[in-house]
């Protein structure tokens, strides 16, 4: 594959064509701040975090990494005073909108913000950043599209109705970048921690060693979706020959 | 201004390594190097030198450590002798063969058993083949300057190879004599900081220590061989005494001759024992006896062109070695017989062991030593070695 | 963490440290565990790694499998290694000579490199406190020359040291508990990990790379060539380890225990060792004493977690 040069922080950077900057800044070790971005999703460039600075022919102006592709020459800054800025002004809004998240208090210690000067009163839940990194990976990874875009026009959290399609794959759990979706299993039963509420489902039990080992919705889906016998998950995986 | 202090001479090495802004020393402490990283650990409490100061649990720790300080570019620093430095024996082959910089001062101890924590050469010679360069010196002086020298030489990218700096265990050690400390800015002109080319470092990762299956260690160990012998090191080793002298005013050689005008007799020696046996041939040259000294400094690599120009005009050579090498010849010995053996006209060489295990020799054994020198010279002789200021 | 097991796969890190191309035997746990461990330990890591398997499988000369920084130097002194490049980086963070940046110093050895002749090397360097983690391979035996015991290889295993006999049954000392040695150093992080619990294992990697101060994981590497097992099970014979209760997965945070996975029922070890040919001659009465030993460890670490 073709590789192109281009300059990130003054330091000449080679990549694949078709990266795009976040990728090529990481591949040379240059650390470039995201929330909503995961390697393995589609980016969407909507926590605008990764903000930096190109420019060619003389004009500049400010992009999201994630989505931004390389190109041959590009000249990129990631830390100029018009890119801390407008990141300072989002993680400011994302004080308000997360305040207990690590992550949110994290990027406020290293970019020296104290408190959030807004306050948002209706808030539900006091960890989710609105990435939606949930939605697209139920989407796209899992195919389910279980959980719901969130309302942009209010800023509401998107996803106030229990996904009924869910198959507790726990693929939203795994990427949440904050800890507002987590999952456990306890006994029987699987729990799924989201936005405040606790979601269970059923857990199978070996028939053979006796231990729980999958969502029972999750086996009746692969199933149906592989059209396998009916006895087919009465075993875990450990016990079939 | 540079000072004249008196100081232990410990203690001046440990100023020399301080002087010389290392960033991390690992040492584990052995009599007679205590004082050393006493010293150099109670520089880093006092917040006087900035540096990581790791007090590992054995020998072996202490030069693995160093290596894996070196590795990342760190300026590194250990000190050990005698068992300390037959611990460390192993890890001793890695820098030389990874290329790494590093100085190590040795304060040369005897081996047990019997346990001896006084001074010989035996802890030198046996690491004699690992690939260091090696230097000795013969009072504290020039143990302080070596270490700044040996920084210089080992961090060098034309040689990259550690340095030994070998002084004589507590008739160096423990004795407290007056030392010129420079100035630190002389000592930041003379030594430049570190930039080691392959450090380890995700910016640029490398892969360092890898095995090498029998198609390619001969090639290695030669290119490693080839290196440790080229001009270019060999220049680097003198550019920086030459720098050296330039700027504190004291020049150093690989071979360092004395009286040796004319001289039928010469003396081989290493180490502090040197200043006594210039006294020895002082006092014979009054007698009107022709005998001359020639001191070895620069033990790894050999100098070969320098000793055999010094001692082409001789008869007889006489060399002292503070070690036994059992049912073979004395390890200095043997190397200046064969360094001289190919020569058309070449002296009888005669080997002398003594000053093992921190028995002293004095004026008087040098003088009958030299006495013996010109006896030879007139008789000949049937032995080829003898055992000197042992007790029948 | 393991629960996530359907699509996660798809979701871990792409990045790898040690790439295709090296020599590991085919079906080789310790060659997965250190993949998985490269992923979750990312670029900002600079490797320590002993003599063993490890080395020889990745590094002959001129080639090399690591894209991380990697030294090796010896083989028992990776504790001490590690102690160096840790100080070196600080050091010259600490004086501006390098820029300041979180690196991962972390030390790989074999289960020899660690618990036999690497102790000395690694207890000092636990009780300096350097800021490192230390991943121990254990496929429980000098595999890397010819599957010699050591004090790591399990009771009742052949091997080529403590080979079966008409009057042995091969190994007579029961497996040393490294992680409870190093556990005894009072360190901030000590956890138990195997690649058949792969999202275990990362995330147990990631927090001991994410310690401040020592951090220690002592991950179970089952070797089809030294266990004596066909190639495709690697896997599953870890699963089987850590079901029947002879490698239980657990983590001490701060000198509490946690029991990562815990079952209503161990599976017979007899399941975990007939599946090996290294523990084919063992009786049933040899097998049942193994049994109870099993528990009875279990038993212990249970009412540790308990209590701590
Ligand atoms: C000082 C020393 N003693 C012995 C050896 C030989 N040796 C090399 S690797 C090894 C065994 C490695 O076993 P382990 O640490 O368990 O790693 P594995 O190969 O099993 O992954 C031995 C005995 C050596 N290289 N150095
Ligand atoms: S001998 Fe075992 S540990 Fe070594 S490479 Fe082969 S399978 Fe892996
Ligand atoms: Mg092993």
């Amino acid at each position: 594959m073709k590789e192109v040069k281009l300059n990130i922080d003054g330091k000449r950077v080679q990549a694949k064509e078709g990266s795009t900057i976040v990728e090529a800044a990481r591949e040379a070790g240059i650390r470039i701040p995201t929330l909503c971005h995961h390697e393995g999703i589609s980016p969407i460039g909507s926590c605008r975090l990764c903000s930096v600075e190109i420019s060619g022919d003389g004009k500049s102006k400010v992009v999201p990494a994630c989505t931004q592709p390389i190109e041959e020459g590009l000249t990129v800054k990631t830390t100029t005073e018009r890119v801390l800025k407008i990141r300072r002004r989002l993680i400011d809004r994302l004080l308000t909108r997360a305040p207990e998240a690590q992550v949110v208090q994290d990027l406020a210690n290293e970019y020296g913000i104290k408190k959030a000067k807004t306050q948002d009163t209706e808030q539900k839940c006091v960890s989710c950043d609105l990435c939606c990194l949930c939605v697209r990976v139920c989407d796209e990874i899992v195919g389910m599209k279980a959980i719901g875009k969130p309302d942009g026009e209010k800023g509401n959290m998107p996803f106030l109705q229990n996904p009924k399609a869910c198959i507790a794959c726990g693929a939203c759990a795994y990427v949440c970048p904050t800890g507002e979706i987590q999952m456990e299993d306890v006994g029987d039963t699987r729990i799924i921690h989201r936005w405040g509420r606790q979601e269970e489902y059923k857990l199978k039990k070996c028939s053979v060693c006796g231990s729980y080992f999958a969502p029972e919705v999750q086996l009746e889906y692969f199933k149906k979706k592989a059209n396998l016998p009916d006895d087919y998950f009465d075993v875990c995986p450990d016990c079939r020959k | 201004m540079a000072k004249r202090t008196p100081l232990e001479v410990s203690v001046a090495v440990a100023e020399a390594a301080k002087m010389a802004d290392v960033d991390v020393v690992a040492a584990y402490p052995i009599t007679p190097q205590t004082h050393i990283v006493e010293t150099l650990a109670e520089m880093v409490a006092n917040g006087e030198l900035n540096a990581n100061y790791i007090p590992v649990e054995s020998e072996h720790s202490a030069m693995s450590a160093c290596l894996g300080s070196s590795a990342t570019g760190a300026r590194t620093f250990t000190s050990s002798a005698g068992q300390g430095l037959e611990l460390m024996h192993e890890t001793l082959y890695i820098g030389p063969s990874s290329r790494l910089p590093m100085v190590m001062s040795v304060c040369n101890r005897a081996l047990s058993g019997p346990l001896s924590v006084w001074g010989d050469h035996s802890d030198a010679m046996a690491v004699r083949d690992t690939g260091w360069i090696q230097v000795f010196v013969e009072n504290g002086q020039q143990a302080f300057d070596h270490i700044l020298w040996a920084f210089r030489v080992s961090e060098d990218h034309q040689v990259l190879f550690p340095v030994m700096v070998h002084h004589d265990g507590f008739h160096l050690t423990h004795v407290i004599e007056p030392i010129t400390l420079p100035e630190q800015e002389e000592v930041d002109r003379f030594l430049p900081k570190p930039r080691y080319p392959y450090a380890l470092h995700p910016d640029n990762p490398v892969s360092m220590g890898c095995y090498a299956p029998p198609f390619i260690y001969s090639e290695i160990k030669r290119a490693q061989d080839e290196a440790f012998r080229s001009p270019e090191v060999k220049q680097s080793i003198l550019k920086a005494w030459e720098d050296f002298g330039n700027i504190f005013g004291r020049y150093y050689m690989p071979v360092e001759a004395y009286r040796t005008e004319g001289a039928k007799v010469l003396l081989v020696t290493m180490g502090s024992f040197s200043e006594t046996a210039m006294v020895a041939v002082d006092n014979k040259r009054d007698e009107g006896k022709d005998v001359g000294i020639i001191r070895l400094r620069l033990w790894r690599p050999f100098p070969y062109e320098e000793v055999r120009d010094l001692v082409k005009d001789a008869d007889i050579v006489l060399v002292l070695d503070r070690c036994i090498s059992p049912g073979a010849q004395a390890p200095v010995y043997s190397e200046i017989r064969s360094c001289l053996y190919q020569e058309e006209n070449r002296p009888q060489v005669f080997s002398f062991t003594g000053g093992l295990g921190g028995r002293d020799i004095v004026v008087d054994d040098f003088e009958q030593m030299i006495d013996k020198g010109f006896e030879m010279l007139q008789n000949g002789s049937e032995k080829e070695f003898e055992i000197i200021g042992v007790r029948e | 963490m393991e629960t996530f097991s359907v699509y996660v796969p798809k979701l871990a890190p792409k990045y790898e440290g040690l790439v295709p191309g090296h020599r590991f035997c085919i079906g080789c746990g310790e060659a997965l565990a250190v993949r998985l461990a490269s992923k979750a330990l990312g670029r900002d890591t600079v490797i320590t790694c002993a003599t063993g398997c490890l080395e020889i499988c990745t590094s002959g000369f001129p080639q090399t499998s690591w894209n991380v920084p990697w030294i090796h130097t010896l083989f028992e002194n990776v504790g001490a290694v590690a102690s160096g490049v840790e100080s070196g980086l600080k050091a010259q963070m600490r004086k501006g000579k390098i820029p300041e940046k979180k690196i991962n110093s972390v030390g790989m050895a074999g289960d020899g490199g660690t618990s036999d002749i690497g102790l000395q090397a690694l207890s000092g360097a636990l009780e300096r406190g350097h800021d490192f983690l230390y991943l121990c391979f254990d496929n429980e035996a000098y595999m890397n020359t010819g599957v010699q015991r050591s004090s790591a290889t399990p009771y009742g295993a052949s091997t080529t040291t403590s080979p079966a006999g008409k009057v042995s049954i091969g190994q007579k000392t029961w497996k040393k508990n490294l992680p409870d040695i190093v556990a005894a150093h009072n360190i901030p992080y000590v956890a138990t990990a195997c690649p058949s619990y792969p999202f275990d294992l990362m995330e147990k990697v990631k927090k001991g790379a994410e310690t401040e101060g020592p951090a220690y994981v002592h991950i179970f590497s089952p070797c089809p060539t030294g266990w004596r097992y066909p190639v495709d099970l690697t896997v599953r014979i870890g699963r089987l380890a850590v079901e029947s209760g002879v490698f239980p997965l657990y983590e001490v945070e701060d000198g509490s225990y946690k029991l990562n996975f815990d079952f209503p029922k161990l599976r017979p070890v007899r399941d975990y060792l007939k599946a090996q040919g290294r523990f084919r001659h063992l009786s049933d009465d040899e097998i049942q004493n193994i049994q109870q030993r099993v528990e009875k460890e279990y038993k212990k670490l249970k009412v540790r977690c308990q209590e701590t």
